[in-house]
């Protein structure tokens, strides 16, 4: 049981029109205590799927098929519903993509951040208001005394990633997962939340999974890096080697992709085709049909996830030693 | 060089009122924004949530009355024509939305898409629309046997470059692109702006693209303006704006965006607070309670754009012309 | 300031002439002799009663009326107070039977929206909308008769007809309940569902909220906005059902009252219980605005 946090063949599939979407489909992976872990993909990866798996929260069509995962030594894939509730928001916590939508119009920004603590009896009751306005200046929003009663409509966006923060964080969580958590944010404040939750990180000594698109909010903030497609992992490395010795042909052609301020090219490089579809895949590597380097065995078979330097590991069968 | 679009001191006020009907805020969405956009080139308007530049491009659609100020298509003002002289004009100016998922009528097919804007502006005889819509295809990379697919068929992708064809439909002179790529996955966004780029080389039309990404701007434009509170503080070629920016807010925004190598420690440049409301815009340079070299006069004084060399402008008191 | 109390001043007015155009309709209807017939001779229509024939009736009952005669049937001081009575008791029936419909349908409305599977979900669907296809008439035959069984057992809290007691109100209240509680029930299980698709609901798990309190403190608070939004349409369904409710259980409210009138011909008292009625309408659909507008006000976002 290595670290804070291991997951084993984790499958997650949809059931949508008696067709099995493959979301996450064998999934391995370990976040060690303090660590920041980026998960890399693009729409159709499974990295959301995977967030979601961990913290249980797959409803009907989705299912978790197999797979174990641990926490703290405990197979939380096999805990009763109501364990769950009590584990989520107390030792595991989320943050989500879009802050516009993911807080209630009807209550209070204050109560919202208390009801956490009184959900999982963090503090007495009668104490909870103040660690919850604690909490509010410990994610810098300004004024938290007055501000406790404002309803969400009255923050900006910003704000609202910074609320949605404060819930997350309220019972010093051990691993908190942010999905996308600078999506939808505009560009200067990007920075200022990932630097909040690297802080924050420090302070509570907690680990975080990280899950992006954005390889420049990776480089600047994870420890470790996976990189999905088509609900597999294709590479894991930490985050110097994977910039600066990429092996996969996906992620050498993710990183090439991205329009650079300081460059200035005709032409962008990009990688052809598209995603295949999620509930077709066939027996072949899942990225061939985009990849430069295809060969015959790339078309016939998958290749496994192998472990070619100290804690680099590539699923390609260019580095497959027959 | 001709210019195909001009605008000049253009602004738009909405009035809002609160929900007892006590107050109406008046709130300048945008306030005196002037610019050029020369034949076969492309004009980037780049800014934040909240700056104007998506109600400007609806502006010059006129989809959206300005309150004042004036428009001119190749020396014609569109602000003084009728309504059945601005429909003739429509076919010179086109648009290409942000959401590929919800620009295109679900329930028509993609051939019945393309064949309506030759059908409403008569571009080619009606035997002929066959023909046209497999021309169209082909110039945005899809083939002829999607002309009877339905939206739903296609990935984001794919139908982003639907509805770019429908843009390009009725050969106009002008297409406004409102953030076409951010809601697209990475490795589709650079074949999206290489076809953008390969289309305004083959049928000579000029832009005029939103973004609130700087990367994909410097990629994508030859004229460059940075828009913040209704106003533009800033606007150049592109080699001025990203080697020599001389106002505050566009070097913050230069570089606040996160670069995708980890050996790179960004110098920060903090930015105090968040994107004032533009109900209550601050008074003078609407960027004064965030700049950090903000004076006296700066609360005072609202800066006019002040020339820095051959159209390079830039609105601050401190800022001097080359 | 001053834009608000125009706006107000135009709806106050404009309401007010409503008000009077239905009343002067009211009594124009009702002054229309009973023998008004229209033929056809000669390629024209022609009616036993001519518009100023009918005209100058209605405007002669307006002045009875007004001078405070207001019916025949009972003379002299009596009239008010009988009136005043009867008022009471339909308002009675009534205001629980709009209290009774709501809870009724807000619990099943709940229960209906619960998530299971999609079969149980069709038949929960089914059961809410039956009742609303069922003629009152029916609903009332089988309530009697269901009273009339459970006295056979000595049980005898509902009583079949008349008035006079609570136990005479029970089964007007409930017949009268069961169609505007399927129709709140409706909208209540679809406002749930569409608060369940919303975003801080899947937070709220993530917090690790209970589904009750996921359920009322989420929720429900939401979901309360929607259905303010349905309560204006169960009014006019209430109204519509009272008179055949009060009729059945020989309850002795007003809309007895206004088929007595009808019998004897009074006119003027026909006239003064529709208006009554009427009135009690656009009351009941003030409140339900004024409580839309304010007290479910907070929930509605800000748009710029």
């Amino acid at each position: 049981m290595k670290g804070l946090l291991e997951i084993k063949d984790l499958k997650t599939y949809f059931y949508l029109d008696k067709q099995a979407v493959k979301a996450v489909d064998g999934v391995s992976f370990h976040i060690n205590r303090n660590e920041t872990l980026a998960i890399v993909g693009e729409s159709g990866s499974g990295k959301s799927v995977t967030a979601l798996s961990i913290m249980r929260l797959i409803e009907t069509p989705g299912k978790i098929i197999s797979g174990e995962i641990h926490f703290n030594n405990v197979n939380i894939a096999k805990l009763s519903s109501k364990q769950m509730t009590m584990l989520r928001g107390n030792r595991i916590s989320m943050i989500y993509q879009d802050p516009m939508q993911s807080l209630n119009p009807a209550i209070s920004v204050g109560e919202q951040i208390r009801e956490a603590l009184i959900i999982h009896k963090a503090v007495p009751r009668k104490e909870s208001k103040k660690r919850a306005l604690e909490l509010m200046s410990l994610v810098s929003i300004p004024e938290a005394q007055h501000r406790y009663k404002d309803i969400q409509s009255k923050f900006s966006g910003g704000m609202r990633q910074r609320i949605m923060t404060a819930m997350a964080i309220a019972c010093n969580p051990d691993l908190l997962i942010a999905d996308e958590p600078t999506t939808a944010l505009d560009v200067t404040i990007q920075s200022e939340i990932m630097d909040l939750l690297k802080s924050l990180k420090q302070q509570l000594s907690m680990s975080m999974l990280l899950i992006t698109h954005d390889l420049g909010i990776v480089a600047e903030n994870a420890d470790r890096v996976i990189i999905m497609y088509c609900g597999k992992i294709m590479e894991e490395a930490n985050v110097r080697d994977l910039f600066e010795r990429p092996k996969h042909p996906y992620t050498i052609g993710l990183m090439k992709c991205i329009p650079r301020i300081q460059d200035n090219v005709d032409v962008l490089y990009s990688i052809p085709g598209y995603i295949p579809n999620a509930s077709q895949y066939s027996e072949a590597c899942r990225f061939h049909e985009r990849c430069e380097k295809a060969m015959d065995i790339c078309r016939q078979k998958e290749p496994e996830l192998i472990e070619i330097e100290e804690g680099h590991k590539v699923r390609c069968w260019l580095y497959c030693n027959k | 060089m001709n210019n195909i679009i001009e605008v000049r001191n253009l602004v738009k006020q909405f009035e809002l009122t609160s929900k007892l009907g006590l107050q109406t805020h008046c709130v300048k969405a945008v306030n005196g924004v002037s610019f050029d956009v020369p034949e076969g080139e492309t004009l980037g308007l780049v800014g934040e949530s909240g700056c104007g530049k998506t109600t400007t491009g609806k502006l010059i659609l006129r989809l959206v009355k300005p309150t004042s100020g004036e428009i001119y298509l190749e020396g014609k003002d569109i602000n003084k024509i009728s309504k059945k002289e601005m429909r003739r004009i429509r076919k010179d100016i086109q648009v290409v939305f942000q959401n590929p998922y919800a620009a295109l009528d679900p329930k028509m097919t993609v051939a019945d898409i393309l064949s309506e804007p030759l059908s409403i502006h008569r571009i080619v005889f009606k035997y002929d629309y066959d023909k046209e819509v497999k021309r169209l295809l082909n110039l945005v990379g899809l083939s002829e046997k999607d002309a009877k697919k339905f939206p739903h068929e296609f990935s984001g992708g794919q139908r982003q470059r639907i509805g770019i064809a429908r843009a390009i439909a009725t050969r106009p002179k002008f297409i406004i692109c409102d953030e076409p790529v951010s809601a697209l996955d990475v490795s589709v966004q650079s074949q999206i702006l290489n076809l953008l780029n390969d289309l305004q080389k083959e049928l000579k039309v000029s832009y005029l693209f939103i973004a609130h990404g700087l990367n994909v701007i410097r990629h994508m434009s030859d004229k460059v303006g940075v828009m913040y509170l209704g106003k533009i503080v800033e606007i150049g070629r592109v080699e001025d704006i990203f080697n020599n920016p001389m106002h505050p807010y566009t070097k913050v925004l230069l570089n606040s965006a996160p670069i995708p190598d980890p050996t790179i420690i960004r110098e920060r440049q903090a930015i105090k607070g968040e994107v004032p409301s533009p109900i209550t815009p601050p008074s003078g340079c609407s960027f004064h309670p965030r700049c950090n070299i903000a004076m006296e006069i700066c609360k005072n004084k609202s800066p006019e754009l002040i020339k820095i060399n051959e159209g390079h402008k830039a609105a601050c008191h401190f800022c001097s012309a080359e | 300031m001053y834009k608000l109390a125009k706006k107000t001043c135009i709806r106050l007015v404009s309401s007010i002439a409503i008000f009077i155009i239905f009343a002067y309709m009211v009594v124009a209807i009702c002054s229309i002799p009973r023998d008004f017939t229209v033929s056809f001779s000669k390629g024209k229509l022609i009616s036993s009663y001519s518009l100023k024939d009918i005209s100058t009736k209605t405007n002669t009952n307006i002045t009875s009326l007004v001078s405070g005669n207001l019916t025949n049937t009972f003379k002299g001081k009596n009239q008010w107070e009988i009136l005043t009575e009867k008022l009471g008791k339909t308002l009675i029936l009534l205001i629980s039977g709009i209290l009774l419909g709501i809870v009724l349908g807000i619990i099943k409305g709940i229960f209906d929206s619960r998530k299971g599977t999609i079969k149980d979900s069709h038949y929960k669907v089914l059961l809410t909308i039956i009742p609303m296809s069922f003629p009152d008439l029916l609903v009332i035959a089988v309530l009697q008769g269901m009273a009339i069984w459970l006295s056979k057992h000595n049980i005898t809290i509902f009583k079949v007809a008349g008035h006079g007691t609570i136990n005479h109100t029970l089964l007007p209240i409930i017949a009268l309940s069961i169609l505007p509680a399927s129709y709140i029930a409706r909208v209540t299980a679809l406002s749930i569902e569409s608060c369940y698709n919303m975003d801080y609901v899947k937070v709220a798990m993530g917090k690790g909220c209970s589904k009750t309190r996921i359920l009322w403190n989420h929720v429900m608070r939401n979901a309360l906005s929607i259905i303010s939004e349905g309560l204006s349409s169960i009014t006019s369904l209430i109204i519509c059902n009272l008179l055949i409710v009060e009729f059945m259980f020989s309850y002795m409210g007003l809309a007895v009252t206004l088929v007595q009138f009808c019998k004897n011909n009074d006119i003027r008292g026909m006239v003064v219980v529709i208006i009554i009625l009427g009135a009690i309408y656009f009351i009941l659909d003030g409140i339900f605005q004024f409580t839309k507008k304010f007290v479910f006000q907070s929930l509605k976002e800000e748009n710029i």
